[in-house]
């Protein structure tokens, strides 16, 4: 690892021998403090093993705030600060790959927290010892530690690359919120997903089991919610897994994808940052779809958890739009660089096309599992069932649209400030259609269907039967609105082909 | 050694004012090796930005780029192995020592690790840091600083160093060993892309230059040529060793003689004709009885020659 000359950079300047003693120390006391204070708890307190038992977790679990927080913090960092710095330029000139550079960042970042829970480990090991713990079980605790947390850092690393100036503390905001909530998800398993914690936070769960007992199957969700976390099995399209298997599996997916995103990346110009090919993006929500799909809990009522699958879906598509979207500096390039003198219908349109037909394939896709998946004795259309998903791709396609035209104005922030309208928009329309009771009435839902995304989650025969033309025009209208974007958009980027010098200036004689 | 063909990049301009920036329009030129090619400017010319797209570090809205036949875009990796870069404002990573700093950059070029010590060590010292080997990069001065960076841009020894202004910042004496440290540089046979406003200092290391003014070339080559393609005239002063003589009527009633400014015992003129009737009229002169104490040839600094151009004055 230290080959590499960023995380050896990173080492040298993060781990001066005077700061690592101080640390060693500091962590040393606070450790000594924490057993103590466990020793003296009573016997119900501690736990059946102990007080060891007690540490042990709290250990886990303090390694686990330290590597994922801290060093999230020190990764949105990264690359946000050499780019204040103006160093960032010259890393991305030097022949260091942009895997190895990304690497580089990803270990030698957080370099120091690794530090400090090097310095936990004797605690740990006292610990394991004292509460008679297998040394498998704790090994495999730090897997899943370090899994979690180089994932999580890889985030955190794509965020800090996406960072510009004046940003930087909502960046950290954002990290620790995405924290938050992976790791608040219950260990055991969700509502509506048989699959337990993603987090690095799970390590502490994984080190108070006792043994590597079989997974156990139930078959609702509600007679294993008093089972400890670490014995119940994640369920992959029907099939019983153990949960930390999965748990490391997708992280290093996740992580993965991270990564890519970054190594496609970090050496490029930041006006021609593309996160992923459209090629890349189809993956990207085949791989989450199947996840989703594969540890959905069909048993919940159908039509919540297809409107959960695409409220989710929606999140992921928003984001692989995000990335779709074109800047006037990649749409000048795309003009000046393309063979024809116009420019192409889909250049014009995009990313609709191409957000469309993912969208689309994913909803379908939900569908298809939703059908596959649905008991007889619940309401079930497939007719409506289809019709939902292609409101749901005109949705995603709407605002993504309307934001790609944002992106095409000149202005500071055009993309900021385009999200920011569209929250307003989404804020003032919720607030007006609660006000006059409009989303609680079934005869009036449909009118809600022509701005906010409701076909989604309350679309069936029966609501369908009591406004049926206003649900088909509030369709026509996304698709209205949709066309009014695109040609807003056409406008911009045909002044911008409009813009280039017409002459070739002559360059003078030598 | 750089290859620019037609490479335009065009910018919006601040939210407020229609239309956009072209920060290069078209610029098509060619650096041989072992130059010092010097790029000026006013500010918002475009010259750091070309500087950038030379790099890689930037990409032109169109044209194409090479640096040593390779092209930046389509492979900016091999293109950068060949560049030393240093930017007009920077950074160094305070919290290393100062060969800390240098090994860094020789580990990220991938030198071979057996060399890196030694080659560590050389660059250090032919900047003049060795007392420093061992030092903190924060305790450096500002001057000892723009050292480091130019060590770090050549630690790997390229054959094209590209400075954006090394010189702004730096008190006189550190400008001095900046175009002493440059002079070595080029000796030792590295062709140099520079930037600066400090335009006597440009003239004195450069072999080249271009003018750049709103993105558009204004002009570029050798710098006589340059000097001469201006349509710079000869201007002459003589002095006279007492103002007895009447020179400003005399000059008057020679041929060629032109733009006369004359002062007690002293005149300039402009002169267009060649050095033999330069001589034969200060011959007349002195033959008329003027006291002749010096003759002197004026031409046009690079400065004023910018200012010149700059304003519209030769287009």
């Amino acid at each position: 690892m230290l080959a590499n000359a960023e995380v050896l950079r990173n080492v040298r300047s993060q781990l001066r021998p005077a700061k690592m003693a101080v640390a060693a120390i500091i962590v040393g006391l606070l450790t000594l403090v924490a057993a103590a204070g466990l020793n003296h708890l009573s016997i119900p307190a501690a736990g059946p093993s102990g007080w060891g038992f007690g540490l042990l977790h709290l250990l886990f679990w303090l390694q686990a705030l330290i590597l994922a927080g801290g060093g999230g913090i020190a990764c949105v960092n990264a690359i946000y600060r050499e780019k204040d710095h103006n160093t960032f330029d010259f890393q991305r000139v030097t022949r260091l790959s942009p895997l190895e550079l990304t690497l580089g960042k990803l270990f030698g970042a957080p370099v120091f927290t690794y530090f400090i829970c090097l310095c936990m480990l004797p605690a740990v090991m006292f610990a394991a010892v004292r509460g008679r713990q297998s040394s498998t079980i704790v090994l495999a605790a730090y897997v899943v530690l370090l899994v979690g947390a180089i994932s999580f850092h890889a985030f955190a690393l794509l965020i800090s690359l996406l960072t510009v100036r004046g940003s930087h503390t909502a960046a950290v905001i954002f990290v620790l919120v995405v924290l938050g909530v992976i790791s608040s998800v219950p260990a055991g398993i969700s509502y509506f997903f048989r699959l337990g914690s993603l987090s690095p936070f799970y390590a502490a769960q994984v080190v108070i089991q006792r043994n590597w007992s079989p997974p156990t199957f139930v078959s609702t969700i509600w007679e294993e919610s008093n089972l400890p976390s670490a014995s119940i099995a994640d369920v992959f399209f029907g099939h019983p897994v153990r949960h930390l298997i999965v748990m490391l599996v997708i992280d290093v997916l996740l992580g993965a994808w991270c990564l890519l995103a970054l190594a496609r990346n970090i050496k490029r110009d930041p006006t021609q940052y593309e996160l992923y090919s459209p090629l890349q993006s189809v993956g990207i929500v085949a791989f989450i779809n199947v996840v989703l799909l594969g540890f959905v809990n069909w048993k919940v009522n159908l039509i919540d958890v297809q409107a959960t699958l695409l409220t989710l879906n929606g999140v992921i598509l928003g984001s692989i739009g995000l990335a779709q979207l074109r800047n006037r500096d990649r749409t000048r390039r795309l003009l000046r660089t393309q063979k024809s003198s116009a420019p192409s219908w889909v250049d014009l349109a995009w990313p609709a096309p191409f957000l469309f037909l993912v969208a689309a394939g994913a909803s379908l896709l939900v569908s298809v599992a939703a059908n596959a998946a649905h008991d007889t004795l619940i309401a079930w259309s497939t007719g409506f069932n289809i019709l939902r998903s292609l409101f749901f791709a005109a949705w995603i396609v709407r605002d993504t649209q309307f934001l790609q035209w944002m992106i095409l104005r000149r202005g500071k922030r055009p993309l900021a400030m385009g999200v920011l309208y569209l929250l307003v928009f989404y804020a003032c329309a919720w607030i007006v259609f609660t006000s006059f009771g409009v989303l609680r009435s079934p005869d009036q839902m449909a009118f809600t269907a022509f701005v906010l995304p409701t076909p989604i989650y309350y679309l069936d025969h029966a609501a369908w039967s009591v406004r049926p033309a206003i649900w088909a025009s509030a369709f026509v209208a996304q698709w209205v609105m949709i066309a009014l974007c695109i040609f807003a958009q056409r406008n911009t980027i045909l002044e911008l082909a409009r813009q280039a010098s017409p002459e070739p200036v002559p360059a003078p004689a030598d | 050694m750089i290859e620019l063909h037609d490479v335009t990049k065009e910018y919006d301009l601040p939210p407020g004012q229609p239309g956009q920036l072209i920060a290069a329009d078209r610029l098509t030129l060619s650096v041989a090796d072992g130059e010092v090619f010097g790029l000026v400017g006013p500010n918002g010319a475009g010259k750091s930005t070309t500087l950038k797209m030379i790099c890689g570090l930037m990409l032109p809205t169109s044209g194409q780029i090479k640096v040593n036949g390779i092209d930046v875009e389509a492979q900016p990796e091999a293109a950068q192995e060949h560049i030393g870069y240093l930017a007009d404002f920077f950074n160094v990573y305070d919290e290393l020592k100062v060969w800390e700093y240098v090994d860094y950059f020789a580990r990220a070029y991938k030198l071979p690790p057996e060399k890196i010590p030694a080659r560590v060590r050389e660059v250090i010292t032919q900047m003049g840091l060795e007392t420093k080997y061992d030092a903190n990069v924060a305790g450096l001065s500002r001057g000892m600083k723009q050292r480091l960076g130019i060590a770090r841009a050549i630690v790997h020894d390229p054959p094209l160093l590209v400075l954006d202004e090394p010189a702004s910042g730096l008190d006189p004496k550190a400008r001095l060993e900046l175009k002493d440290l440059l002079r070595a540089v080029h000796r030792a046979g590295k062709t140099i892309f520079i930037t600066s406003h400090v335009l006597p200092d440009l003239e004195e290391i450069c072999t080249s230059l271009a003018i750049l003014e709103k993105g558009k070339l204004l002009r570029h080559g050798k710098i006589a040529d340059v000097m001469r393609s201006a349509g710079q005239t000869r201007r002459v002063h003589i002095r006279l060793a007492s103002a007895e003589f009447a020179l400003e009527t005399w000059l008057a009633s020679q041929p060629n003689v032109s733009e006369i400014q004359a002062g007690p015992g002293a005149a300039e003129f402009v002169f267009p004709g060649s050095d033999a009737e330069l001589a034969a009229l200060v011959r007349a002169a002195v033959l008329a009885g003027a006291p002749v104490y010096s003759v002197e040839e004026k031409t046009d600094s690079l400065e004023e020659l910018f200012a010149r151009l700059s304003t519209g004055e030769v287009m």
